[in-house]
């Protein structure tokens, strides 16, 4: 097949026309010349071609022949012509043809001119894309986008997200992104296309922050069962021994004690135990170890003498043996202290083999005071984890239904929940307290305390403070008037505006007695529980030196009190009257839920005024 | 590609998976790790009531309390970890590694845990600094650690070591596996890029696979010697270049006047509202900024000064904690920003500034140097200004015909660090024109931008890595200058991390911040061994034998 075509090779028509490349005449004029040519044929069909190149093309269009295969079915020694071709195709043609696409890209260029050339390189690809579920145009059309509003049009763009197919103008709808056909991410095969900046961002991973993770868990227990294994063996073999040691002691011993009482054991005594607490185990020879094996000390004569481990029998220094194990019949290693009935030497290592996981296992089962009030205080916050978005949800029921009624269930039921997490703070902040004053045993353990007490106060800082506020919007009522009057009114009109608020309420006080007394006495403990919290922020403000602010504090404190003198007067006539007025029972309800509000209240003076010490 | 977030993610897992009282024991790699992104009361929060070094060997033994280790597995921790866990403190220990760790090291943890007590071993790898969320840096810096062995173009091992570990765990940390490019001209580039090629084989960096690869983007300091040097003029980079930035923390003790109080304070992005709105601003803007926050202080404390109703004074009473946390922030950013102020004023750090700019940004030798003389007689200027002026303008007109640098130098008196500055990161270590002087084609450039509108003389000058960082946006970049170590793509790439071996500065961490707001589409993260400011920076070059101490961070009062 291939032979065939280089017969027909349409270069060999060319080479004829152009005589003088064969000669020997300097390359350059022979391309020259070539390149002149005015006219040649098609050796196919004989069609007359403009130029060479438009011959390569009617070539590869009309007879499907590609010059690459030409090349290579060539022989080399007239290949010199058609590389000289190739390369003069290639440094004319390719310059020209990607100008003249850049001229066809000319008025989108000129449109795109604001954005970078991304958007033509992506708008080129992404036709095999699907578009079924693009957005349908309109002409009022607006940015999908939230955040933007604009209208689409010629000048701020009107695009379809390739991924949504919603419309978008154009600086949302810019980020390049891998499509397959059904314009899903693809991110191995996928084309480019443009797409908003949610389906960008929407990308699996793409927004993730947690990071690689590589647990060896099971590794590392694998291997520490290996170890634990002989370990225990060990701890075994060496508990068997100190109960034999215990034995022979025993057996040594009594008859000792009874004959010779309080004396030391005689020298053949010594003897006879030596030679039976080698049986148990095989001393090693005094000779052969220069020093301790624990603590690398040097041996000598006199002074680090050498001691031999009842357990191991090795031969270890004075201070590496000091471990003296006591020995009793029942088991030896259970407990330390009943009924011993003699000591022996061991060294550090056999001592901590047999005693560390029993004293590990007596120091887990202590549970210190801090952590049984530890635990109560989690109890509680648990419980407070669980009320506190109940609690809240039922204020925004209340708050949209407008009930504003005392009595009604929801209301009072919201009170009693309010109640109650107010209970628990104080239980909490309580126990915070107590295990902060709990006597410590060392500097570490009061550390602890105290940042269990710092944890405690910004957690109620954080639930409590917000729940100050709410008592406000239950009994919002009676204070919205001149609430919302004094946001908007100059400073001067302000006084007289609360003034007239006081003087209604003080009025509707004399006219309906009893609820009168109440609201003062609300009012008593709210302005009570104001004097407190001032007088705290006071001595803190001193402490950091922020006169500024003692001055301010210092004025406001001031106030308080003529206020309070005020309110306690006005209480004192007002019960009087109110003492001789009868209740019915519906208003001494009411008067239950509502003490209990300005009680709690007046509780919560004293958290803030911890709090505020803390901040 | 949030480092910050990463970080904070894994310290979170760490506290959250384990309920009860907690200690946080930490080596002394660890804890500037987790001091730069947590703060004391979010770790409370999590019941995790103390915090220890596991290099504390007095520790009092505490068995009800569970322990989370947080540990670089490097050989010394191991060891203190072994002595740990022969005789535990506490009563459970989740292990925590912030690298890989070895086999064997695994095998001598599980020897000795004869006790049973550990309960979990994992690696998370958060095993650098994050500063900014785009921002990390290794906290390689003297005395501790030495960067170049024998020579300035050799890694000194431990520190190649620590390098490909730290960067490393950023890749794995936000899940990327990227292709590697590097700085043709600088050999340490190019050997840690080989270094990552080997190491991103295995199951570790099995990751999802992304529409372009990231790319990993090794660049070496030398390249842009200039940006370390200049006197800077935003928010965060001017408080590390004349306080010093260490973890998160600045230290005012050495401020006359300062207030207790304010002797040390914490900078902190998610802390403080204001510094994260203010940190990439210029002084000027930030002078506005402070004014308008103390205003709106004062108005506040107008508003409690006129308390009178008692819902006045309710209001009062509900918002003092706010308030008062608001006058805490306030003043310490205004002692900060009086301080800056201050120590500019009396360096007559504008005077030298417009110069360094000059000298930075603009090819005008007898102008330049007519000012240079007459700095450097003056009295006003501290010395050390004097030496900075003098290594800009060598290094600009090293090639220039008629410098006269060596006469500069010997009217310093300090004739080694500016040889050596030379030596560091002269034309010949350089690949790319910095000064674009180096031809006429580049000349040209430089009189073209010249002609641009400058907003303000004191930050004209845009660091290198800016310029490189839009070229690769653009997929620009030239392979020939910094080819890809293994697979190549020609796609613009969307998630970048930069690494500058010899250390990043603040500028650099505003401008890559810049980039990252505007181009949607691309993330960047830039990342260094240490981060400069130039007392340090000048410290590190002179390759001050080991031994002498360091310059203290900051510049000397």
């Amino acid at each position: 097949m291939m032979s065939s075509l280089s017969d027909s090779n349409p270069f060999t028509n060319l080479s004829a026309s152009s005589n003088s490349f064969p000669t020997n005449n300097s390359q350059r004029e022979s391309f020259d010349d070539f390149t002149n040519i005015e006219q040649c044929l098609c050796p196919l069909c004989n069609e007359p071609m403009v130029s060479i190149s438009q011959l390569y093309r009617h070539l590869s269009d009309s007879h499907d022949i590609h010059l690459d295969s030409l090349d290579s079915s060539t022989d080399q020694k007239d290949d010199g012509f058609i590389q000289l071709l190739k390369k003069a195709q290639s440094t004319i043609l390719n310059p020209l043809s990607s100008k003249a696409k850049n001229i066809a890209k000319l008025p989108q260029m000129a449109i795109n001119k604001v954005n970078d050339v991304d958007s033509i390189w992506l708008d080129e690809q992404s036709d095999v894309v699907t578009k079924i579920h693009w957005q349908f145009e309109d002409d009022n059309d607006l940015c999908t986008n939230s955040t933007c509003d604009k209208s689409l049009n010629l000048r701020n763009g009107k695009y379809n997200c390739r991924k949504c197919g919603k419309l978008f103008c154009d600086s949302h709808c810019r980020l390049p992104m891998r499509l397959n056909r059904q314009a899903l991410h693809d991110p191995v095969e996928g084309i480019w296309c443009r797409v908003c900046d949610d389906c960008f961002q929407s990308r699996e991973g793409y927004l993730d922050t947690e990071g690689v993770m590589r647990s060896h868990t099971t590794t590392f227990i694998k291997y520490r069962t290996k170890g634990i294994e002989r370990a225990h063996l060990e701890g075994n073999r060496l508990e068997k021994r100190l109960e034999k040691l215990a034995k022979v002691y025993a057996t040594q011993s009594s008859p000792e004690n009874n004959s010779q009482s309080g004396l030391k054991p005689s020298l053949t005594i010594m003897h006879r135990r030596r030679a039976s607490e080698q049986s148990i185990v095989k001393w090693e020879d005094d000779a052969s170890v220069s020093c301790c094996p624990l603590c690398q000390s040097q041996f000598g004569k006199m002074i680090n003498r050498r001691h031999h481990c009842r357990l191991c029998g090795r031969v270890v220094c004075e201070k590496c043996s000091s471990f003296k194990i006591s020995l009793n019949l029942t088991n030896c290693s259970e407990t330390t202290d009943n009924d011993s009935i003699g000591e022996v030497r061991a060294c550090k290592t056999c001592r901590d083999a047999v005693f560390r996981r029993k004293e590990y296992n007596e120091e887990i089962s202590k549970t210190p005071p801090v952590v049984m009030l530890y635990q109560k205080l989690m109890k509680i916050k648990t419980a407070i984890d669980t009320t506190l978005p109940k609690f809240q949800d039922m204020l925004i029921m209340l708050k949209s239904q407008e009930i504003v009624n005392q009595t009604h269930a929801d209301y009072q039921l919201a009170a009693r929940t309010r109640k109650e997490l107010l209970d628990n703070f104080a239980q909490f902040d309580a126990i915070s307290k107590k295990i902060n004053s709990l006597l410590a045993r060392s500097k570490t353990e009061k550390r602890l305390q105290a940042s269990i007490h710092l944890a405690a106060n910004q957690y109620l800082q954080q639930n409590m403070l917000p729940l100050q506020v709410l008592p406000k919007l239950l009994k919002k009522e009676h204070d919205n008037d001149y609430y919302e009057d004094y946001h908007d009114s100059s400073p001067d009109m302000l006084l007289s505006v609360f003034d007239n608020g006081r003087t209604r309420t003080i009025s509707t006080s004399s006219t309906k007695s009893l609820k009168g007394e109440e609201t003062i006495r609300q009012q008593l403990a709210v302005l009570l529980e104001q004097e407190t919290l001032v007088q705290g922020y006071i001595v803190d403000a001193t402490k950091q030196r922020k006169f500024d602010d003692v001055k301010t504090l210092k004025t406001a404190l001031d106030e308080l009190k003529v206020e309070i003198n005020k309110t306690r007067k006005e209480l004192g006539t007002t019960s009087s009257t109110s003492s001789s007025s009868t209740t019915s029972s519906s208003t001494s309800s009411t008067l239950s839920t509502s003490s209990t509000l300005s009680t709690t209240s007046t509780s919560l003076c004293d958290y803030d005024f911890m709090i505020a010490t803390l901040l | 590609m949030d480092v910050v977030k990463a970080v904070q993610n894994y310290i979170n897992k760490m506290v959250n998976e384990v309920p009860g009282m907690k200690v946080l024991l930490l080596d002394a790699e660890t804890t500037p790790i987790i001091s730069n992104v947590m703060t004391q009361s979010s770790l409370l929060s999590h019941e995790t009531y103390l915090v220890d070094r596991i290099d504390n060997r007095n520790r009092d033994r505490m068995r009800h309390l569970k322990c989370i280790c947080f540990l670089r597995p490097t050989t010394d921790s191991i060891q203190l970890l072994v002595e740990e866990l022969r005789d535990p403190c506490y009563g459970d220990y989740h292990l925590y590694f912030s690298n890989t760790i070895k086999k064997s090291s695994i095998e001598r943890l599980a020897e000795v845990d004869e006790q049973e007590v550990v309960r979990e071993v994992q690696e998370y790898f958060a095993d650098y600094c994050a500063i900014n969320p785009d921002f990390y840096s290794l906290n390689l810096s003297l005395p501790q650690h030495h960067l170049y062995g024998d020579s300035k173009h050799i890694w000194d091992g431990k520190a190649l070591q620590r390098v490909v570990e730290g960067v490393l765990a950023v890749l794995l940390s936000l899940k990327k596996k990227p292709l590697i490019r590097y700085e043709r001209i600088s050999k340490m580039a190019e050997k840690l890029a080989h270094e990552y090629q080997i190491q991103e084989e295995g199951p570790l960096f099995d990751f999802r696979r992304t529409d372009t690869p990231p790319i990993l983007l090794i660049l070496d300091r030398r390249n842009d010697p200039v940006t370390p040097l200049l006197s800077q003029w935003t928010y965060q980079a001017m408080v590390h270049e004349l306080l010093g930035i260490h973890n998160g923390r600045v230290d005012l003790s050495d401020v006359p006047d300062i207030r207790p109080e304010l002797k040390e304070i914490v900078l902190s992005r998610d802390q403080d509202p204001f510094y994260k709105k203010n940190m990439y601003l210029n002084i000027g803007d930030l002078g506005a900024n402070i004014k308008s926050y103390v205003e709106e202080y004062q108005s506040k404390t107008k508003l409690s000064m006129n308390i009178e109703s008692i819902s006045d004074m309710k209001r009062f009473v509900e918002e003092y904690p706010e308030f008062r946390k608001l006058s805490g922030n306030v003043s310490k950013h205004v002692a900060l920003a009086s301080e800056l102020s201050r120590l500019y004023e009396k360096e007559n750090l504008l005077e030298v500034s417009e110069l360094e700019q000059s000298l930075a940004c603009y090819e005008q030798h007898s102008s330049d140097l007519k000012s240079l003389q007459k700095l450097i007689e003056s009295p006003n200027i501290s010395e050390e200004s004097k030496i900075r002026l003098v290594i800009l303008y060598s290094l600009r007109y090293e090639k220039s015909q008629s410098n006269v640098i060596t006469s500069l130098i010997d009217q310093l008196h300090k004739h080694g660090l500016i040889g050596s500055m030379i030596q560091y990161s002269g034309t010949e270590q350089r690949q790319d024109d910095l000064f674009s002087n180096e031809s006429i084609f580049s000349k040209g450039k430089s009189a073209f931008k010249g002609l641009k509108g400058v907003e303000n003389v004191y930050t004209q000058h845009s660091p290198h890595l800016a310029q490189t960082l839009e070229l690769l946006i653009k997929g620009k970049l030239k392979e020939t200058s910094y080819p890809f170590v293994g697979n190549s793509t020609k796609d613009r790439p969307q998630d970048i991390i930069v690494f500058m071996v010899g250390g990043a500065t603040y500028e650099e961490a505003r401008h890559v911040a810049q980039i990252n707001a505007s181009t949607p589409g691309v993330r960047i993260v830039l990342g260094g061994t240490t981060v400069h400011n130039n007392a340090f920076y000048r410290f590190q070059q002179s390759g001050s034998p080991a031994g002498t101490r360091p310059p203290k961070f900051g510049r000397s009062r």
